[in-house]
């Protein structure tokens, strides 16, 4: 791998990781895993960036590919056949994350969190590359794959309910 | 985008949590590890390994041999004789008909 793609990455990787936890449900373990299968895909060359688009655009698409790619393989891994084949093979998952990396959360994050888990899953992620990655709408409808008016209906939906969601939720506070 | 500046602040409060808790970078990022290039049985073998199986014995069970036909029972005996060699030569099968219209057997 080039040392720039190297450094392009490195610079990214707080944000990408703040990317592969909302892709995988707030999930640390599931998120270390999916952004280090995106870092192998990167490095052995199946993921290649052609200049089309920005590098963060890019990075986060792959990542996003990546945790679906993880989550139909997780689906599979607990349906009753995955089960019987992973016993065979004998290869055994433990999906919780490990007393180890669970990390406290303080109610703020938690309540963001809780808020977004509300919403439609394309109404989040546009909420989360808009406001936590700073990213403009057009970039946010590439890294998800969208159209630009399709992703400003899911932005200014998202935007009212999770307003709403948040306010609820604060309103419920003791 | 003032107006959004409530949500803003949410957004960024999770975002400096999360860079807290993030594991650090390292260059072994970059690496295959042992545990990645580990053999790993891909999801689809079981799948097509089943459906060959299947495959197989339906299509064993097809090309079986059939029965030997000699064990079959026999439905039609041939007699041997000249065809029409029970009728007399003589005798017309009609005996209204005109002399000339009678066919005369060989």
């Amino acid at each position: 791998m080039e040392r720039e793609t190297a450094d392009q990455l490195e610079a990214l990787h707080p944000d990408a990781f703040g990317w592969a936890l909302h892709c995988c449900g707030g999930d640390h373990s599931r998120a270390e895993e999916v952004l280090q299968n995106a870092y192998l895909k990167a490095a052995a060359g199946r993921a290649l960036f052609s200049g089309a688009s920005s590098f963060k655009t890019w990075w986060f698409g792959v990542i996003r590919f990546t945790a679906h790619e993880e989550f139909r393989r997780l689906r599979y891994r607990e349906s009753l056949l995955g089960k019987l084949f992973n016993q065979l093979a004998g290869d055994q998952h433990d999906p919780r994350p490990s007393p180890a990396r669970q990390v406290e959360l303080d109610e703020q994050t938690v309540q963001l969190r809780t808020a977004l888990a509300q919403l439609p899953a394309r109404q989040a992620e546009v909420m989360h590359l808009v406001f936590y990655q700073d990213l403009s709408i057009s970039e946010a409808a590439a890294i998800m794959k969208i159209g630009l008016g399709s992703a400003r209906q899911h932005y200014e939906r998202g935007k009212a309910r999770l307003r709403s969601l948040l306010q609820t939720n604060s309103a419920h506070e003791p | 985008m003032n107006h959004d500046h409530d949500l803003r602040e949410h957004f960024a409060h999770q975002r400096r949590s999360d860079h807290e808790h993030a594991p650090a970078w390292t260059p072994r990022h970059l690496e295959v590890t042992a545990k990645r290039a580990a053999w790993r049985l891909p999801f689809w073998l079981p799948i097509t390994a089943a459906a060959s199986v299947l495959l197989s014995i339906v299509w064993l069970r097809d090309a079986a041999p059939a029965d030997d036909l000699t064990a079959m029972p026999e439905l039609f005996t041939t007699q041997g004789e000249p065809l029409f060699a029970s009728l007399s030569p003589a005798t017309p099968s009609d005996s209204f008909l005109p002399i000339h219209l009678t066919i005369q057997l060989p």
